[in-house]
């Protein structure tokens, strides 16, 4: 199932597959991207905000003994609390998107992050078809490495999702930084 | 970067020594780790002025940190401490003076004990508020930690910036509540204060004083040392918890319920109690209320009064909260009520009972603070929502310390309403507006001033409103309790008492502990020698 999409440059071991899945529940877009990441066998966490529990019984045990990358859709609130907790896991942010619907009908996706992550969820983004929660999830399967890179920002539109969002939605990968380096630390 | 006055080559060396001591893995220098201690809530996001870090060293256990202070002094090496660095609305992790090497103590997280049958706890810095909640969880200890809202931060460094809680009497007060300390010096000495100076000590987390001076003080919001381990006293787990509602219809009717409040408070009958108003803010408020609120100069107290009349929902409103024995805590609700009857037209409502161990459902229910449980909901109010449709980048917490009256806060709100409408800001104080309680003994009358990251003239004007209100609020004798570097100079040039004879001692302090000036250099208007005359400004 975690098989390497076509076409993509990079070999199996600059992958690394998901340990998790982080989702806003009170979103349309988080929501599909859930679904589609339990259809890929993913563990998906429900929140609403409030990553309180989620960390407290999780992510805390996880990140001190094995810290893995995650990818989530939530509010920014909820990735502000999970990027500044990751710092002292010796975790980072390696991809964030930003999604607005614009009133033009369309949807504005900013990508930023490690170069390598920005290039293939830009082209992910653009082959979408509006179905960013699903396509995410695919790329949750087999992430790119994050590799102390270069940092990139790069904007995308697309048809917008055939629902209301109620509230900006942010993508977002965490994973340990690029040096390999763990620890309670920033 | 370098630290202000350093050489490329001395730093090189202070780097290796530092690594020498902790390991390299604990020495941060990239760009893209330092920059991981700047302040998340910086008023300067973008300017020239932001405040930036050399490198960040983490130390783990008092011995090491004894070293690289050792060091850092032999070199002139300025350090800036943090225990969990997540100071946002007073600083962030970042340091006052630019360049400042950050002694990241994160890495010190050991609760080295908990009693619960004398009620303390001793801890390193890294301990989180999370951390010994859960230590006390998992070992089924029958007391209670006092947690501010955010549940990540550190006990001893919101301690270390006088931060405060939720729960029961002076426990929300957490320096005051805390009892010995084990601080390295800046020469690099380790010293105990209280009953820890005592070789084999039975009593460092009981009994504040030792013998001699009480200098335990002199190390908040300061730059005299580092803090390593410190005591806390911790409330024993009550059997149960219970709320009340009070109600009054009109608003100098704040004046008896504050009365009230304090009675009760002080006498220990309630924990902290909470103010507001359920006419609510601007927010909310409906045609008939903004009229009156542009009315010029405001609305008139009938005026006001009369609004609340009709709304049929009382003008303010305190919540009181019980902790012990179920049957004492009901006796405590009705002598609370025989305390409020004489205000005419007071309305009680009962709240939330919970006989602990609390079920889910009430503990989702619950003010999670208030029952001595950590986490981080408080950020949700950040989010992006019908009431808050632009959200910002964080805040600046401005807090005056004001008198525990009601009459204290009727003249507070005009005082600042008046402030803004004389800067031509939207105010962020209504006649509805209510101070923070977490002090014991008196309010805080504390604002969020917002912050963003793309919008440096929006932050520029923050920072004259923020200077101005310091001002406002300095002329009518109320000082701020904490404040972001930016302003501490000004807020401590306030305390301005026989020209400043308070700042003056602290300088001479400085200068005989710390005649390098390694330690925070800055913090709270504390300079050392060599930088007085630049920084005072
Ligand atoms: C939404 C929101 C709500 C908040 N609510 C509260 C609240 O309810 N109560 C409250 O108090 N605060 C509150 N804060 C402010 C702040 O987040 C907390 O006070 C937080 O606990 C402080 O960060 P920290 O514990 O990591 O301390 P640190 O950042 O580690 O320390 C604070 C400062 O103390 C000094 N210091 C720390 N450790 C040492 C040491 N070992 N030796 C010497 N000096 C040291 C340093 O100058 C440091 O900058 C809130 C902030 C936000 C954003």
């Amino acid at each position: 199932m975690a098989g390497e999409r076509e076409g993509a440059p990079y070999s199996n071991s600059e992958r690394v597959r998901s340990g998790a899945v982080i989702v806003e529940m009170t979103s349309p877009l988080a929501l599909a991207f859930r679904a589609e990441s339990i259809q890929w066998g993913l563990t998906a966490h429900g929140i609403h905000d409030d990553i309180t529990d989620l960390w407290y019984h999780h992510l805390d045990r996880q990140w001190r003994t094995a810290p893995a990358p995650l990818a989530g859709i939530t509010l920014s609130t909820s990735l502000f609390c999970l990027e500044t907790f990751a710092r002292d896991y010796g975790m980072r942010v390696w991809f964030r998107a930003v999604h607005k619907n614009r009133p033009d009908g369309l949807a504005e996706h900013v990508l930023s992050g490690d170069e390598r992550l920005v290039e293939q969820a830009a082209a992910l983004c653009r082959g979408c078809d509006g179905e960013w929660g699903r396509a995410f999830a695919s790329f949750a399967t087999a992430l790119p490495l994050a590799k102390s890179g270069k940092i990139q920002q790069k904007i995308v539109e697309t048809a917008a999702p055939p629902y209301e969002e109620p509230r900006p939605m942010v993508s977002w990968i965490i994973g340990p930084r690029p040096r390999n380096q763990s620890g309670p630390i920033s | 970067m370098l630290p202000p006055g350093v050489s490329a080559g001395t730093f090189a060396g202070a780097v290796k020594q530092f690594q020498g001591i902790v390991g390299k893995d604990w020495v941060f220098t990239s760009d893209e780790d330092v920059a991981l201690y700047k302040d998340s809530y910086s008023p300067f996001w973008g300017e020239k002025d932001e405040i930036l870090v050399s490198a960040a060293v983490a130390p783990s256990t008092a011995e090491e940190v004894s070293r690289v202070v050792r060091v850092a002094n032999t070199l002139k090496i300025p350090i800036y401490p943090i225990s969990t660095g997540k100071n946002l609305g007073y600083g962030g992790s970042a340091p006052n003076l630019s360049g400042s090497v950050v002694l990241d103590l994160k890495r010190m997280n050991r609760v080295i004990e908990v009693d619960d049958k004398r009620h303390f706890a001793i801890v390193e810095p890294g301990v989180s508020y999370f951390d010994l909640y859960r230590y006390i969880q998992e070992r089924g200890l029958k007391v209670w930690i006092d947690t501010p809202d955010p549940g990540w931060g550190s006990v001893i460094g919101n301690a270390m910036d006088h931060g405060v809680g939720y729960g029961f009497g002076p426990f929300r007060d957490h320096f005051y509540s805390h009892c010995g300390m084990e601080v390295v010096l800046p020469n690099g000495e380790i010293v105990r204060t209280g009953m820890g100076a005592l070789p084999n000590a039975k009593t460092w987390g009981e009994y504040h004083y030792g013998v001699g001076p009480y200098v335990d003080g002199l190390f908040g919001q300061s730059n005299f040392g580092v803090v390593t381990k410190m005591g806390f006293h911790l409330l024993p787990a009550p059997e149960s918890y219970l709320t009340g509602t009070v109600i009054v219809p009109k608003r100098n009717d704040i004046v008896s319920l504050v009365e009230g409040a304090n009675l009760l408070e002080h006498a220990g009958v309630i924990g902290m109690p909470e103010y507001g108003s359920p006419l609510g803010g601007f927010g909310g408020a409906d045609q008939e209320m903004r009229s009156l609120m542009s009315k010029p100069g405001g609305p008139s107290v009938a005026d006001l009064d009369q609004y609340a009349e009709k709304t049929n929902r009382g003008f303010f409103r305190l919540t009181v909260q019980f902790y012990g024995a179920q049957k004492v805590v009901r006796a405590q609700w009705e002598y609370a009520k025989e305390v409020f009857a004489g205000i005419r037209g007071v309305k009680f409502n009962e709240g939330d009972f919970i006989k602990f161990p609390a079920t889910q459902e009430q503990l989702d229910k619950a003010h999670k603070v208030s029952i001595g449980v950590p986490n981080l909901a408080i950020f949700q109010i950040g989010a992006r929502s019908e009431f808050n449709p632009s959200p910002t980048d964080g805040h600046l917490w401005f807090s005056p310390i004001i008198p525990k009256s009601g009459e204290a806060i009727l003249e507070a709100q005009d005082v600042f309403m008046k402030a803004f409408r004389d800067m031509n800001m939207p105010s962020l104080v209504s006649p509805f507006s209510t101070p923070a309680t977490w002090m014991y003994r008196a309010f805080v009358f504390i604002m969020g001033f917002p912050v963003y990251r793309n919008n440096i003239e929006q932050n520029k004007k923050t920072r004259e409103v923020f200077k101005h209100l310091i001002q406002v609020a300095a002329e009518h004798g109320w000082g701020e309790y904490r404040t972001p570097p930016v302003f501490q100079q000004q807020v401590t040039d306030a305390y301005s008492y026989n020209n400043h004879a308070l700042r003056r001692l602290h300088e001479t302090l400085k200068d005989a502990v710390d005649p390098n000036g390694i330690i925070s250099a800055g913090r709270y208007g504390i300079w050392p020698k060599q930088m007085r005359g630049q920084k005072k400004a």
